[in-house]
């Protein structure tokens, strides 16, 4: 498990890199090994390379279930990861800024500003 | 006919008692009239901190052209916290001191005495932001206990 305040920082770099537009974030597409056998869905998956690293930003849906109440219910996760030939080598989702970056990420993959100016011309 | 002696020490001593009780009782009630006030205060502020994180954020994005809008923004900030803060106790007191302290010494002597650069001035706001979206998150949480509470 890597150090929670060096994966924060690495957070918080995206996040100031995204915004500043140092960084730019693309749709991708999801690892069939990382839904393959699993009920979650992964609709929203952007990557971005930083430092020569592919990084992966995504939000998993996934059921949950209220014991209490005996039902079940959809709910849903920000992870980022890291990626190597396509494939996610590690993720996690423990992290409280990820909500945060995914925001961001999905701002800069859909060119928010860009298509608002050409709008705006 | 005289009441028992034991009798009327068995009555000093209930009455006695039953004044801590009492006190123990009001300070109990006291707070948790104070944590309902605050559960129920939680989804408001981060909806208002959210809103002005978010603009923070566009400031940034912009940097400097929308400086200017970011003291207003450092106010709102200070002004929900001022009020806010000393009701919260635990993790999301902690984190969103941080803010407060930051914005506080924004406005400290040193910082007039010796203004900071246009890119000092970019990193100073990122601390806040960041700190702001700590104190957020860690007020998210709060209202997810409060709701499984319930």
């Amino acid at each position: 498990m890597p150090n929670d305040e060096k994966l924060e920082k690495l957070i918080r770099l995206l996040i100031r890199g995204t915004t500043e537009g140092h960084i730019r974030w693309e749709y991708g597409n999801v690892p069939r090994s990382r839904v393959n056998g699993t009920d979650e869905i992964i609709e929203d998956y952007f990557t971005t390379t930083f430092k020569e690293q592919e990084i992966a930003v995504f939000e998993r849906r996934y059921k949950g279930f209220d014991a209490d109440n005996e039902v079940t219910y959809w709910t849903s996760a920000e992870c980022i990861g890291f990626v190597a030939n396509g494939e996610i080598t590690w993720e996690t989702g423990r992290q409280p800024l990820l909500s945060n970056l995914f925001r961001v990420a999905k701002e800069s993959a859909a060119d928010v500003d860009g298509i608002i100016d050409s709008l705006l011309k | 006919m005289t009441e028992p002696v034991w009798l009327s020490i068995f009555a000093d001593v209930s009455a006695i008692s039953g004044l801590f009780i009492t006190i123990a009782v009001a300070i109990q009630v006291r707070s948790i009239k104070r944590s309902v006030l605050v559960i129920k205060r939680i989804p408001g502020a981060i909806q208002d901190l959210e809103k002005i994180a978010e603009e923070l954020r566009e400031t940034l994005k912009n940097w400097p052209g929308l400086e200017q809008q970011s003291t207003s923004a450092l106010q709102r900030i200070d002004g929900i916290l001022v009020n806010f803060l000393p009701k919260l106790t635990g993790a999301e007191k902690k984190k969103l001191s941080e803010p407060h302290l930051l914005i506080k010494r924004r406005k400290s002597i040193r910082y007039r005495l010796f203004p900071l650069t246009v890119d000092e001035r970019r990193d100073a706001l990122w601390d806040v932001y960041n700190s702001l979206m700590g104190g957020i998150e860690a007020l998210r949480q709060r209202n997810k206990d409060n709701k499984e509470r319930v």
